[in-house]
C-alpha cells in the first residue's frame, strides 16, 4: 500500500474511533467523523505542500 | 456549540449524583478492557461500541505486524523507548501475545517500519483511552 493510502487508513481508523467514542447519536458522529478526517487529511496534504518547498536534504548514512 | 452540547452525558439531570466510586466493577471492567480491547465496554453493556472498539485496536495492531513496525521495548539509558513501550503495551494481551509468544520484534529494514510502529503505539494507546472510557462508564459519568 502507498504512503498516502497508509495515512488514509490512518485518519479513517482515528475518526472513526474517536466519533464513536466521544459522540452518542448518529448523526454527531458522522458530523465528528468527517470533521476529524478531513482535518488530518487536509493538515497533511497542506504541511506536505509547504514541506515540498523545503530544499531537500542528501540521503542519511545507513548505519 | 457550547461544551456542554459536547459531552456525551448531555440530558441526563441529576448525573453528578449518580457518580460512584471506583468499586470491584469498575475495576474489573478496566483490567478487562486493558487486556482485551472492546471486552471493558462489552462487560458493561456497550455491545455496539465494543465491536467498534475492538475491530480498530485490533486492525491497527494487524496493520502494524503486516508493515513489520517495531514492538518497543525498554531500552537502557533511553527514556523514549521507556514512554513507547508503556504506550504499546496498552494494547494488552496483543503486545504480550507479540511479544513473549510469537517473538515478534519488527524489521528496521522494511519499507513499512515507521507506519508500522506508529499503528502498534496507536493500538495501545486507542486501548488505554478505552480503560479510561470504560473506568467512567462504570462510575456513571459516562452513558
Amino acid at each position: 500500500m502507498s504512503h498516502f493510502g497508509l495515512m488514509t487508513l490512518y485518519a479513517g481508523l482515528i475518526s472513526v474511533f474517536f466519533a464513536v467514542l466521544w459522540k452518542r447519536s448518529p448523526r454527531q458522529q458522522v458530523r465528528l467523523f468527517l470533521q476529524l478526517f478531513l482535518g488530518m487529511m487536509g493538515g497533511a496534504l497542506v504541511l506536505a505542500w509547504l514541506m515540498y518547498m523545503l530544499p531537500s536534504a542528501p540521503p542519511a548514512p545507513i548505519p | 456549540m457550547t461544551d456542554a452540547e459536547d459531552r456525551p452525558t448531555e440530558g441526563n439531570e441529576g448525573e453528578d449524583a449518580a457518580v460512584e466510586g471506583i468499586g470491584p466493577k469498575a475495576i474489573a471492567a478496566a483490567v478487562l478492557a486493558w487486556a482485551l480491547p472492546g471486552a471493558g465496554h462489552f462487560l458493561l453493556g456497550k455491545r455496539w461500541r465494543a465491536v467498534v472498539f475492538s475491530t480498530i485496536v485490533v486492525a491497527c495492531a494487524v496493520i502494524g505486524c503486516s508493515l513489520h513496525g517495531r514492538l518497543d521495548v525498554f531500552k537502557d539509558n533511553d527514556p523514549l523507548s521507556k514512554i513507547a513501550t508503556l504506550a504499546s503495551m496498552g494494547s494488552g494481551v496483543i503486545y504480550m501475545g507479540l511479544r513473549f509468544v510469537s517473538g515478534y520484534q519488527g524489521n528496521v529494514v522494511a519499507a513499512g517500519f515507521e507506519y508500522g510502529t506508529t499503528f502498534l503505539r496507536t493500538a495501545g494507546i486507542l486501548n488505554l483511552l478505552l480503560v479510561l472510557d470504560v473506568l467512567d462508564i462504570a462510575r456513571g459519568r459516562k452513558s
